[in-house]
């Protein structure tokens, strides 16, 4: 029978003090790899409390993908090589050839130029790219920023960056261009869109695209590049015919195609006042507007309300005609509105009664006779927008609105 | 009793010890993972919200980093012409010279506006010449350090070098600091509507003893212009875009956030339409002027009424909501003022 030890400082199954050890020495190679591993845990526990101390701040946002399961609603297509591989997606883009980065066409750069990868923002991250401008796109109908960047190969800090914004409908895209272009410039017009050349930026409309292409100058080699890509979307974006209101104020009532504005949704700051069209008369103070009802008495109602909405700015001046003009309080300009037929007819900003009523009589006459395709509605405007044989370019427009 | 029934008899007891002690803590462990959320000792933690670890606030100077105020210097200084350094010289001058407002071993952080990826010209960003005559005059008061800070959405490392500020800063000696996530820290201004607790880009901020904020005049789409008060907006971080639905009420915060030292108004370009962010040339304007001044309000009615030259045409509202804090003037006209023709 083996004899247990009665000695308690050899016991090894209770060791009563845990702490104890045998060996007298340490060798110099488990001092270093200690000292080694002592380092290593240190370091470890000194980034994680940096870090600790210095979160991520997207940690704080409350994005709603995060929220709801992560999925994004908008990708972002930040790695997209357009220079090789060009694919064929006319039907869905609108592009009527080959086109790199979505609806960009191949093509941007001229001999000298590189162009960078195209990036892709939605609604939702738009903000990253415009912040601050975002809501004047969303307000015409925004669907896509399509962005890249043409860099001169002599100079890098030479550059054109290319802003495709797709807006849903060409109405949209031609209310954006109208409101950003700059006052006293006369567009370029073709069958299809607009466009123009001011300094060191390329503006155009081609059907629900308005493309900005903004030079970091006005040196020769920009202008040249945004020469090219003028000609380049001309060519390779699909357009279509310039709708009914373009039709009413440039071919019946002869005004030039740069007085006419679209504003598809609070228009005049009205919360009401949606898919309005307007043109600034010959004087640049008196203001033309219509809006397309389904109805004459859709047309009476939405008249009232911006005779009502005018007079929360005026006061009552007269009543001719059946119309109660109203004069601003601040600018004392003249405004009113009526229905005329499925049409509400209006002005604003004219310099006294009289011309208000006789810009008024000129437009309630215009619409009188111009015809109403099917399609116009007060809602979703641009079905129909153009009626057979009612192309703008080939029998409403005059010859010089092509200049 | 023989001394090995003993031995036994206390390895017993030991044994009995020890497995009393195991059972304990592996009870108590027991409790703790698996007891109601709200009981003694529970470290239940159902929604994460335990574990999170607790965020630092930190505080700007109560007072901000301003210096005294001072009765024989004007509010605002203005200077007209076309010589940038001389323009800056001549603007700070009228509110009292740079020594009045930088000493030596100051730590000076100057807030650019870099929000874009736009080449100076174009009238979105901060010129980058009256950065550098700003940066050459404030290190004439033997500053310890000068910051250049900004926190743009889009990409920083782009739109500081696309704008020329990042050039200009180095080419003067200024540190520039761009944002990265780890730069942040929530800050706590007590009394804000929107921004009472939020990522703050703080780094440029820590020692700092003074602040400058150099602001370009340009026309917003949401709040109708941007000059030095909403010059702060860049120094958020976060999801700050949610803001835009109370852009004034954000603009006033701003105010509250932050009480600089002084700020100048860069009104050699004004980018007076399709702000902020702008495009052709055809948007901006020559200006030719500097403003500098204690009061950023001031400043801001000043390019309202004479750079954007909107004058008699309603102010944003967010003018009068900062006034109604106490935090500036809306009326430059009734602050003291030197104006001066330089250049």
């Amino acid at each position: 029978m083996p004899r247990i030890s009665s000695s308690k400082a050899n016991d090894r199954v209770f060791v009563r003090n845990g702490r104890r050890h045998y060996r007298r020495s340490y060798s110099s190679t488990e001092l270093r790899i200690g000292l080694v591993l002592l380092v290593l845990l240190s370091t470890l526990v000194g980034w994680i409390a940096w870090r600790g101390a210095h979160p991520d701040p997207d940690l704080y946002s409350t994005e709603l993908p995060l929220i709801e399961g992560g999925t994004q609603a908008v990708e972002v297509e930040r790695s997209v090589e357009f220079a090789g591989g060009p694919r064929a997606i006319a039907s869905e883009s609108g592009a009527k050839s080959e086109v790199g980065s979505g609806p960009l066409p191949a093509g941007l750069t001229r001999e000298g130029w590189t162009s960078g990868e195209a990036s892709r923002f939605g609604p939702d991250n738009l903000y990253e790219k415009i912040n601050g401008r975002e809501g004047y796109f969303k307000s015409f109908g925004f669907k896509a920023l399509h962005f890249v960047t043409l860099e001169r190969d002599e100079d890098p800090s030479t550059v054109v960056d290319i802003e495709m914004f797709d807006l849903g409908t060409a109405p949209n895209a031609l209310g954006a261009y109208a409101g950003e272009r700059s006052p006293g410039i006369t567009p370029d017009v073709d069958d299809a869109g607009m466009s123009h050349i001011e300094r060191n930026a390329l503006l155009m409309t081609r059907g629900r695209f308005y493309v900005r292409a903004i030079g970091s100058d006005e040196s020769p080699a920009v202008r040249a590049q945004l020469d090219h890509l003028q000609i380049l979307f001309r060519d390779n974006l699909e357009g279509e015919p310039l709708p009914w209101g373009y039709r009413l104020f440039v071919g019946k009532l002869g005004l030039g195609t740069e007085s006419v504005s679209f504003m598809p949704e609070n228009a005049f700051s009205f919360g009401f006042a949606e898919n309005v069209y307007a043109a600034l008369l010959e004087d640049g103070e008196t203001e033309l507007f219509v809006v397309a009802e389904t109805d004459l008495s859709e047309a009476q109602t939405l008249a009232a309300r911006f005779t009502e909405g005018f007079a929360g700015y005026g006061t009552r001046a007269e009543e001719t005609g059946g119309i109660g003009w109203i004069e601003d309080r601040y600018i004392k300009s003249i405004a009113g509105a009526s229905a005329s037929g499925r049409w509400v007819v209006g002005v604003r900003g004219a310099p006294s009664v009289p011309t208000a009523e006789a810009a008024l009589r000129r437009l309630t006459e215009a619409v009188a006779s111009f015809p109403t395709p099917d399609g116009i509605s007060s809602k979703g405007e641009p079905e129909g927008a153009t009626g057979e044989g009612e192309s703008p370019n080939e029998e409403s427009y005059p010859e010089e609105s092509y200049e | 009793m023989s001394d090995h029934d003993e031995h036994r008899k206390l390895e017993r007891r030991a044994f009995l010890k020890q497995a009393g002690m195991v059972a304990l803590l592996a009870s108590g462990a027991t409790w703790s993972a698996l007891a109601p959320a709200g009981a003694p000792f529970s470290l239940r933690d159902p929604d994460g919200e335990r574990g999170k670890s607790k965020r630092k606030t930190i505080h700007l100077p109560e007072n901000g980093y301003a210096v005294e105020a001072s009765s024989v210097h004007s509010h605002l200084g203005v200077a007209r012409g076309s010589d940038v350094d001389a323009m800056i010289r001549a603007s700070v001058a009228a509110i009292g010279g740079i020594d009045r407002f930088i000493q030596r071993d100051d730590i000076v952080v100057i807030k650019p506006n870099v929000a874009f990826e736009r080449s100076a010209p174009l009238g979105a960003t901060t010129n980058p010449e009256v950065l550098k005559a700003l940066v050459r005059l404030v290190r004439e008061a033997h500053p310890k350090e000068i910051r250049v800070a900004d926190n743009p959405i889009e990409s920083p490392e782009s739109c500081f070098v696309r704008s020329g500020i990042r050039q200009a800063a180095i080419d003067v000696g200024a540190r520039v600091m761009l944002p990265t996530p780890g730069d942040f820290e929530t800050i706590n201004v007590p009394g804000a509507t929107w921004i009472e607790e939020w990522p703050f880009f703080w780094s440029p901020f820590r020692n700092a003893t003074k602040v400058i904020g150099v602001a370009p005049v340009k026309d917003h789409n949401l709040c109708a212009a941007s000059m030095t008060t909403k010059n702060w907006y860049g120094l958020l971080g976060g999801r700050r875009n949610q803001f835009h639905q109370d852009i004034h009420g954000i603009i006033s915060d701003l105010a509250l956030m932050l009480k600089p030292t002084f700020v100048v108004l860069d009104g050699t370009r004004v980018l007076y339409r399709n702000g902020p962010t702008g495009g052709t040339l055809g948007d901006v304007r020559e200006g030719r002027t500097i403003v500098a001044s204690t009061d950023s309000l001031a400043a801001d009615s000043f390019g309202w009424d004479m750079l954007l030259e909107r004058k008699g045409i309603e102010r944003p509202d967010y003018f009068a909501q900062v006034a109604g804090r106490g935090l500036g003037n809306p009326e430059w006209t009734e602050v003291s003022i030197r104006e001066e023709q330089v250049g």
